[in-house]
């Protein structure tokens, strides 16, 4: 089933083409890695699928649901992008609870279980602006996961994050994709890439898939 | 040390409202006592809205500190609010927008409280009296109040006009930058905009000459500038409400990609023409009008005279159709629109075919009222601006002005829900738009004169010329009647449909 459909996008930065004309399907219940030097567009890509920005020309839906059109920001995704900024003399519990009311579908302990999961103490009464590059890295992904999300579109998930973390996280991921979730992920590393089913690699403005190898598996 | 110092900053932090109610309580003291000198100098009497008015209307106090601190609010809540984590979670840029009033209001309260606070605390001592003092009615005051005690019959009437003028004001700074952040997204041009608007608001007073003081933030925030610049109040609101509205619209784009805004465009020009020839009908009516004997209510009268088998003119039958045709036309399409696209699918749902349909005709009734009460707040506002008297007399009809409102909102509503009625049976039944437009034209020929002499066809009766002949409960009770006859039918057609 496809949930994210790209459709003859293409896009360019006061004459730096970025994309020109991808197409890309995206199915439910897979994960998705995203990789190319820096500079190619890979947050780009995300952002367009995201709704803050928009392509020049073609089309992204969600759900059947163009955005720019019939939607803004797609429903029920989680999702990193950039550097999170989080209101520097709250608590990171304070910060997540506060995104959490937007919606008011989880209660604080499911924000609780949320910051554990990924090794965050709840309790500490730490303001986000002392917090570890790694400790922000992991309230991002907190705030992208809590809320049960549908499908997370992850900007380098794993930026900053420890041997033990990371491996944790990835862990997370796995068992998201068994419970049916979506994800889209990018990386410069090699063996993040390995919990990917499909590997996009940016070459030239186009999307090359490069894992599986075509002819390559079980097809 | 910096322990020290986080720590002072804390407490500073903590006590902000003590520490803002303290510097306007001294102020205010100091005008207090401004006042108290200049009316003993001539012998006047004050009363306690002199002080509370004086307080509120003090451009030093608005330019100097009210709005750096509601500055210095608006932008710290835009720009910590404005990141993905939150957008995604609202869903659209427009729900950011609003989200972000609500939470500048929540803070932006307290400050008002606390001003309105002190502006009444400053009053103990001074006698109170509901009327205008000695001192606000003479001409001395024109230096601190203006010509607020002139313009306005009660003091108290004048202090909510203040207080809703800078609400409204305010809200619409917030609204301003937010849009402006949302726009540009670059946080130090965002900043700069910030500082233009506290130098425009501190040079603006002083620098504008009169003609284009309303270009002046200022000129938005006191009483006094206000009318001062605008002279009659009620325009300087219809600015505000202007800027509104423009805001609004705009916000209305912003989830729109640019390449799409051209076709949202097209698919509301039907309506924009319908509204563009609806609000020329009352402009050109108020014009025409004499500003020495007609009143606002007239314009809302000559505009919606439509017509009957006894009086008739072209203007004001064509006028007629365009506005209550044209709006029964416009709801047609919607419920074709209704019936074919996306009706069958739905009604599965519903099984019921009476919940089916009042599910969606529920909306057009609540649009209609709406509609009717925004085109009689249209004719009051613009024949306001073009300088017609503004009391509630009626000149051209010997008819009270709530048998006017009465008979234009409640006739006027149960007049045109029988034409919808119509139109969705004709529609029902044919499933096909331009049936309607049959219907409506029949209906055009029945307003012709002579032909609905004893007023019992349901055609044309919101035609504030009716009330010439009948009383305008005798239409409601005909109009009513209809109605229910016309909804019976339809309810009828609905069972017979199922047993198909
Ligand atoms: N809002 C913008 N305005 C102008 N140029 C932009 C904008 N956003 C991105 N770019 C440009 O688009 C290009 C792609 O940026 P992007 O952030 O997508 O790269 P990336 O693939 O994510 O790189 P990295 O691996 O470093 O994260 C860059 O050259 C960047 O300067
Ligand atoms: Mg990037």
């Amino acid at each position: 089933m496809t949930i994210i459909s790209i459709k003859d996008v293409s896009k360019s930065f006061k004459g730096n083409v970025l994309f020109e004309n991808i197409n890309l399907d995206i199915r439910k219940g897979q994960i998705y890695g995203f990789v190319g030097p820096n500079g190619s567009g890979k947050s780009v890509l995300f952002k367009m699928i995201c709704g803050f920005i928009f392509p020049d020309s073609g089309e992204i839906s969600i759900d059947g649901l163009e955005i720019g059109k019939d939607k803004r920001f797609p429903e029920n995704f989680g999702v990193i992008i950039d550097r999170p900024g989080y209101i520097a003399s709250k608590t990171g519990f304070e910060n997540l609870k506060e995104l959490a009311m937007i919606r008011g579908n989880i209660s604080d302990k499911e924000v609780v279980e949320t910051m554990e999961m990924v090794g965050l103490d709840a309790q500490s009464s730490q303001k986000t602006k002392n917090y570890s590059l790694g400790m922000k890295q992991k309230l991002a992904i907190c705030q992208a996961i809590m809320e049960k999300q549908e499908v997370l579109v992850l900007d380098e998930p794993f930026n900053a994050l420890d041997v033990d973390s990371v491996k944790k996280v990835r862990d997370l991921l796995l068992r998201f994709k068994e419970e049916g979730r979506t994800i889209l992920l990018t990386s410069h590393n090699q063996d993040d890439i390995k919990i990917c089913d499909e590997v996009y690699r940016i070459n030239r403005s186009k999307l090359e898939l490069t894992l599986p190898l075509i002819g390559d598996s079980h097809s | 040390m910096s322990n020290v110092a986080e720590h002072l900053k804390d407490i500073l932090i903590k006590f902000r409202w003590i520490v803002i109610g303290i510097v306007i309580y001294f102020y205010g003291i100091l005008l207090k006592n401004e006042i108290f000198s200049n009316a003993s100098k001539d012998g006047l009497m004050i009363n306690s809205w002199d002080v509370s008015l004086y307080l509120l209307n003090d451009i030093y106090i608005i330019v100097y500190f009210i709005v750096p601190i509601v500055l210095f609010i608006s932008a710290t809540i835009v720009l910590s609010d404005f990141n993905y984590m939150t957008l995604i979670r609202l869903g659209t840029t427009k729900k950011w927008v609003f989200r972000s009033l609500r939470r500048f209001w929540s803070k932006t309260s307290i400050l008002l409280l606390i001003l309105v606070f002190m502006s009444f605390y400053l009053t103990i001592g001074v006698p109170f009296s509901w009327d205008w003092s000695q001192y606000s009615k003479s001409n001395i005051s024109h230096d601190t109040l203006g010509e607020i005690g002139l313009v306005f019959t009660a003091p108290f009437v004048a202090f909510l006009f203040q207080l809703g003028l800078l609400v409204l004001a305010i809200s619409i700074l917030h609204i301003f930058l937010s849009l402006f952040y949302v726009t540009i997204k670059k946080r130090n041009i965002f900043l700069i905009m910030c500082a233009i608007l506290f130098l425009g608001s501190v040079v603006g007073f002083k620098l504008f000459p009169e003609e284009y003081a309303f270009l002046s933030p200022t000129t938005y925030f006191t009483l006094k500038n206000f009318i001062d610049s605008f002279n009659y109040p009620l325009i300087g609101l219809v600015v505000l409400i202007g800027l509104f509205i423009i805001f609004y619209l705009y916000i209305l784009l912003l989830d729109i990609n640019k390449r799409h805004y051209f076709q949202s465009i097209k698919s509301y020009l039907p309506h924009g023409i319908y509204l563009i020839l609806c609000l020329t009908g009352i402009v050109s009516i108020s014009i025409s009008a004499d500003p020495s004997k007609d009143t606002i209510l007239d314009v809302l009268v000559l505009s919606f005279q439509g017509s009957n088998s006894e009086s008739f003119s072209y203007f004001s039958f064509f006028y007629y159709s365009i506005v209550f045709f044209g709006l029964t036309y416009l709801i047609n399409l919607d419920i074709s629109r209704e019936i074919e696209q996306i009706g069958y699918y739905k009604i599965i749902r519903y099984r019921n075919l009476e919940k089916w349909f009042w599910s969606w005709f529920r909306k057009f009734l609540l649009k209609v009222i709406f509609f009717l009460l925004l085109l009689g707040m249209f004719s009051i506002i613009i024949g306001a601006i073009v300088g017609l008297k503004t009391n509630f007399d009626v000149t051209v009809l010997y008819v009270d002005w709530y048998t006017i409102l009465y008979h234009f909102i409640i006739n006027g509503f149960l007049q045109i829900t029988f034409y919808i009625l119509s139109v969705f049976i004709i529609s029902w039944g044919k499933r096909e738009a331009s049936y309607g437009l049959i219907l409506i034209s029949i209906f055009m020929v029945l307003m012709l004169p002579g032909i609905n002499q004893q007023g019992v066809i349901p055609v044309g009766l919101n035609s504030l010329v009716n009330l010439l002949e009948h009383s305008p409960y005798r239409i409601t009770l005909v109009l009513l009647i209809a109605n229910i006859m016309i909804y019976l039918l339809i309810k009828y057609l609905f069972t017979k449909s199922f047993k198909n």
